[in-house]
């Protein structure tokens, strides 16, 4: 157990499943740092691999034939993989940034997601598709969105988002174990985060929420990145003695509903956070289900905190603007609190 | 290598079951008993059976649509495709997939696909994996003209070239994509030309000649086998049928659908081995006889199989959820 | 001096332990206080505790006050009795607060070390220095920071050695040639062997105790005492409903209700250690080890006497009065010479629970050397 950033604990699932299994092969744009074509001349030390650097080393390790980097062809990419992945192998195919999925989407939705279903169970689809998502490096519109909510949609699908590096080497190697096609969200703002990440391999099964602070006045669900926004948010209202209760489901699909029903029933009040945006979004979703399988226990109406239904903008201010703040969330609670008198 | 006898008849036995079971299905589609949408492969039998007798059930194929012929051409169960047609549970795929996702992995038959363009990158997936493997198998993508166009069909053949997998794409121009014209929508009217292109070689042969498909494959096969990478086979066969069944086909003239009978792969199989004399009349006649059995036994058993029930809705999304 | 003045100071759980909060007194100044009675809250970023009074009396003074941080050592508060004069209270605080401050600061912080043993890599923390050291063996499921409060006390008069047992905290989980407790012990004694360590106080609890008594029983000459804490393996088996939910506990619901049968108190069962528990069940190979370690457990079924009959060394047995796990036995069942001490409200786990209670009957019983 030693403390490492979310990259290494990234990095250290991949190196150790590829370790344990040799079906598990690493498939996507500059994955070897460019180095496929000549793995020989790949340094020693641990440089690059990836475009923010989570297989490293890899190619050393593994070399050309289980690292394999591709042209710029995301649907070839992933389709490649899901055929890969029900004729023998468990790829793990990177989406570089989820932005792209407009060009490969039918080769996920249609074909890795649906092969299972539509042959009657005979296809086995053993994928991981890793990719980086959200907003807060300037990368503006085309660079910056989560859209975990249209993975969730799909049947077929699994969705992952770990928030901190001991969840992120836990849950990928727990995708990597799963049989079926498991979407691997890495939110690009937490790449430097850092938390004690144990040195051997574990699994972090899926629909397990975490409760990162325990609570009774007010549930907080949040995803990814805003598992940190709400809990600085809830540090804040401990002052003002507020007691905040902190779910991260690290899955959007399967949904620990348990959980969030469990911690629902015992505070009555709720703030759904989001960075996605609002419309058919998870915060929505989430919401929802709250309402229909917990509707007595409800003191408050459910409050929302996501980003508008913009596109992500450039310019610094405007998109600190667009995320979820620790202010919005701290807001909401308070007005859920203060129910029915507050209401925005 | 030249073909042995049972190798003759049994690669006459594919083209003439898929023969019957398309002109079967159109009829009983024409009385209502087949639901949804059915596409079919008369006059193209020479491909798909040329190529696939090449073959072995550990090679992986990926179809279109229009992949009844694909399906019966790598050994899939003929009555159990049927049923899935039918929309049983004792279908290929219990009843979940139908006419344009039928599949079955055991025999490496990847699926129909309804996605035009839909299958290339499935089939170097599979060819990445016997490449990874080492297990000597190659994968064949077979596409339409149509298809030919898709962007996924352009980034999987430069990506087999670019990782050098045991992929071959054969494209099937049967002269239409859907209701266009090849020669409309292929901007250069010549797909095995764009093979050059992409760094692959190709060949471009006759359809309704069963051993010049069968020859162009086996060479392209091995090849592939061999780890030599990736190729391109362009066989022209036009499609007999409408697009789908209860397409009206304006499109075409009606001396040209007039004309096609003229160039029947069936018969001309029949007339070289006859003639050359490694078959007789009688077994190729005693074939198509057990052709029909086949196919109007699996009509009735496919009739009379049971429906899914309602919990199978809900079954086969997931390994496991959660 | 009208009588003896105890200092209540900030402990130091865990080997990390800089400071602590003092979150609130749970006792008036002026009040009297009994040995044991929990005097105030302590709050760390890892943990909340309380402390506990070391000895009956007065608590005379609060020094410290709520909503304050104070280092490892620093006095918080007095206890004596009220013959004792104000004027020798303020000395003593004055003069103690500097004193404890630097006696703790020896301790140096320790990160646990690890050491390649019969082809098993075993993490340990070591503290303290000199004499014959004390080898803490923790139970099924647990590891070494379950003696978190206690090994830095017994750390003050010799070295102390925690370790982690093969299958277990972050020792490797792999347990090929571990067939029986016999290879753990062989494991335990070729670790003492490679650190040249001729002689040890054994200090086990519950599995670790059955563990304990084999490497009493076969390397007498390598064990100067024996101390079981809630002891399996002297003829009371631990309840199988415990061990099977804790082997199967998956979820946080399953893990805390199985946790609420270990301690007297429910309410201890906190969010932290259910979630370490999970963690270390996550771990590749981890449960198969608890599963085998399990099955050693259900073959201890020899009654007391016979498991203690062989045993050289003195035997001290400590057992909480609250244990649901392992309930205790009464002196009754062991031979005069087997020392029993009871911890009054104590569940399956004293050192935790009633922790400075535990060191203190660890420590008075530990045979004394010449310093």
């Amino acid at each position: 157990m030693s403390r490492k950033t979310y990259q290494k604990a990234l990095n250290e699932a991949l190196k150790q499943e590829m370790r344990r299994d040799p079906h598990v092969i690493v498939v996507g744009v500059d994955v070897a740092a460019g180095y496929t074509s000549r793995a020989e001349d790949a340094p020693d030390d641990q440089e690059g691999g990836g475009m923010l650097g989570a297989t490293a080393g890899l190619i050393q390790e593994f070399g050309a034939a289980r690292v394999i980097e591709t042209p710029i062809s995301e649907s070839a990419i992933m389709g490649m993989c899901a055929g890969a992945a029900c004729t023998g192998l468990r790829p793990v195919g990177e989406l570089m940034f989820v932005d792209f999925l407009g060009v490969c989407f039918d080769q996920i939705f249609n074909q890795a997601a649906k092969l299972r279903y539509m042959f009657g169970g005979k296809a086995k689809v053993p994928l991981v598709i890793r990719t980086t998502v959200g907003a807060g490096l300037n990368a503006a519109a085309q660079h910056s969105q989560m859209l975990h909510s249209i993975f969730t949609h799909i049947p077929g699908l699994k969705v992952a988002l770990p928030s901190n590096a001991y969840d992120a080497k836990g849950l990928l190697i727990n995708a990597i174990r799963d049989d079926d096609p498991v979407i691997f969200m890495e939110h690009k703002g937490l790449y430097e985060q850092v938390d004690e990440v144990p040195d051997e391999p574990y699994a972090i099964p899926f629909a397990e929420a975490n409760v990162v602070i325990d609570g009774d006045d007010l549930t907080v669900i949040a995803f990814s990145k805003m598992v940190h926004v709400a809990q600085a948010a809830a540090q804040r209202l401990e002052k003002e003695n507020i007691h905040v209760e902190l779910l991260d489901p690290r899955t959007s699909s399967p949904l620990d509903e348990d959980s969030i029903l469990e911690s629902v029933e015992k505070t009555g009040r709720v703030v759904i956070v989001d960075e996605g945006n609002p419309r058919c979004g998870m915060a929505a979703d989430v919401a929802a289900f709250i309402v229909n399988k917990a509707f007595a226990a409800l003191k408050a109406p459910v409050e929302l905190v996501t980003a508008p239904h913009t596109p992500v903008p450039f310019s610094p201010t405007l998109e600190q603007a667009y995320v979820p703040s620790v202010e919005k969330v701290a807001a909401a609670v308070k007005r859920t609190m203060a129910y029915p008198s507050a209401r925005a | 290598m030249p073909l042995s006898k049972n190798e003759l008849m049994e690669a006459y036995r594919r083209m003439r079951t898929i023969r019957t079971f398309e002109e079967h299905v159109k009829i009983e589609f024409e009385r209502g008993n087949v639901p949804g949408f059915v596409h079919f492969y008369v006059g193209q039998e020479g491909c798909a059976v040329g190529v696939c007798m090449n073959l072995k059930d550990s090679d992986s194929i990926g179809s279109t649509h229009r992949g009844h012929g694909h399906c019966i051409a790598k050994g899939c169960d003929v009555k159990a495709m049927m049923s899935e047609i039918y929309g049983r549970r004792t279908g290929l795929c219990g009843g979940k997939g139908g006419s344009m996702h039928i599949a079955d992995f055991a025999r490496g038959m990847l699926g129909a696909n309804a996605i035009v363009g839909g299958n290339p990158p499935l089939v170097i997936g599979a060819a990445l994996s016997a490449k990874t493997l080492g297990n000597g198998a190659v994968g064949v993508s077979f596409t339409g003209d149509g298809g030919a166009n898709q962007g996924t069909t352009f980034e999987s053949m430069n990506m087999a070239v670019v990782l050098k997998l045991p992929a071959i794409f054969v494209f099937e121009n049967n002269g239409y994509g859907e209701f266009t014209s090849h020669d409309y929508a292929v901007g250069s009217k010549d797909i095995a030309a764009r093979a050059a292109a992409f760094g692959m070689p190709a060949v471009k042969v006759d359809g309704t000649d069963f051993f010049l498909v069968y020859e162009a494959a086996r060479a392209m096969i091995e090849r592939a086998r061999a780890g030599e990478g990736p190729g391109v086979i362009e066989v022209i066969a036009k499609r007999w049928h409408p697009h789908y069944l209860g397409d009206p086909e304006t499109y075409r003239s009606l001396s040209e659908r007039q004309a096609l009978s003229q160039n029947d792969p069936l018969v001309k199989f029949r007339v070289r081995t006859v003639q050359g004399g490694q078959l007789q009349a009688q077994e190729l006649d005693r074939i198509d006889e057990e052709a029909i059995q086949l196919v109007v036994a699996a009509i009735s058993e496919a009739a009379a199989a049971p429906f899914p029930p309602e919990s199978d809705l809900l079954t086969d999304v997931y390994s496991s959820y959660p | 001096m009208k009588g003896p003045i105890y200092p209540v100071i900030v402990p130091r759980w865990g080997m990390t332990m800089e400071e602590g909060l003092l979150v609130a007194w749970r006792v008036e100044e002026g009040a009297r206080v009994a040995a044991g009675e929990e005097l105030l809250e302590i709050e760390t970023q890892k943990i909340a505790n309380t402390v506990e009074a070391p000895q009956a009396g007065i608590l005379r003074r609060q020094v410290g006050q709520a909503g304050q941080i104070y280092p490892c050592g620093a006095l918080l508060g007095v206890i004596a009795e009220h013959s004792v004069p104000e004027e020798e209270i303020a000395a003593f605080v004055t003069e103690h607060a500097q004193a404890a401050r630097a006696e703790h600061r020896d301790l140096s912080a320790a990160a646990p070390s690890k050491l390649e043993v019969k082809g098993h890599v075993l993490r340990f923390l070591k503290a303290g220095e000199g004499g014959t050291p004390v080898l803490l063996i923790h139970g099924l499921g647990g590891d070494k920071n379950n003696w978190l409060f206690v090994q830095p006390l017994l750390a003050q008069g010799r070295a102390t050695y925690a370790v982690d047992l093969p299958g277990h905290g972050e020792s490797s989980k792999d347990l090929t040639g571990i067939n029986s407790f016999k290879d753990v012990a062989d494991v335990l004694v070729a670790f003492l062997d490679q650190l040249a360590i001729p002689r040890v106080h054994l200090v086990a609890h519950s599995m670790g105790a059955a563990l304990a008594l084999d490497l009493a029983r076969r390397y007498a000459d390598r064990v100067a005492s024996l101390t079981l804490l809630s002891p399996a393996g002297v003829g009371v088996a631990p309840s199988p409903e415990f061990i099977s939910g804790f082997i199967a506990a998956k979820s946080r619901r399953e893990m805390t209700a199985v946790l609420k049968m270990l301690l007297a108190d429910e309410r201890q069962v906190s969010s932290d250690m259910v979630n370490e528990l999970l963690k270390y069940k996550r771990l590749d190979g981890a449960e198969a080890a608890l599963r085998r370690f399990a099955e050693f457990l259900s073959q201890e079924t020899r009654p007391a006497s016979e498991a203690l009959a062989e045993v050289k060394s003195k035997v001290h047995i400590i057992w909480g009065t609250r244990d649901s796990i392992i309930p205790p036995l009464n002196a009754g069942a062991f031979s005069s010479n087997v020392r029993l001490t009871l911890i009054e409200g104590a569940g399956h786990m004293p050192h935790l629970e009633k922790s400075a209670r535990t060191a203190e009957a660890i420590e008075a019983a530990l045979p004394q050397e010449a310093p």
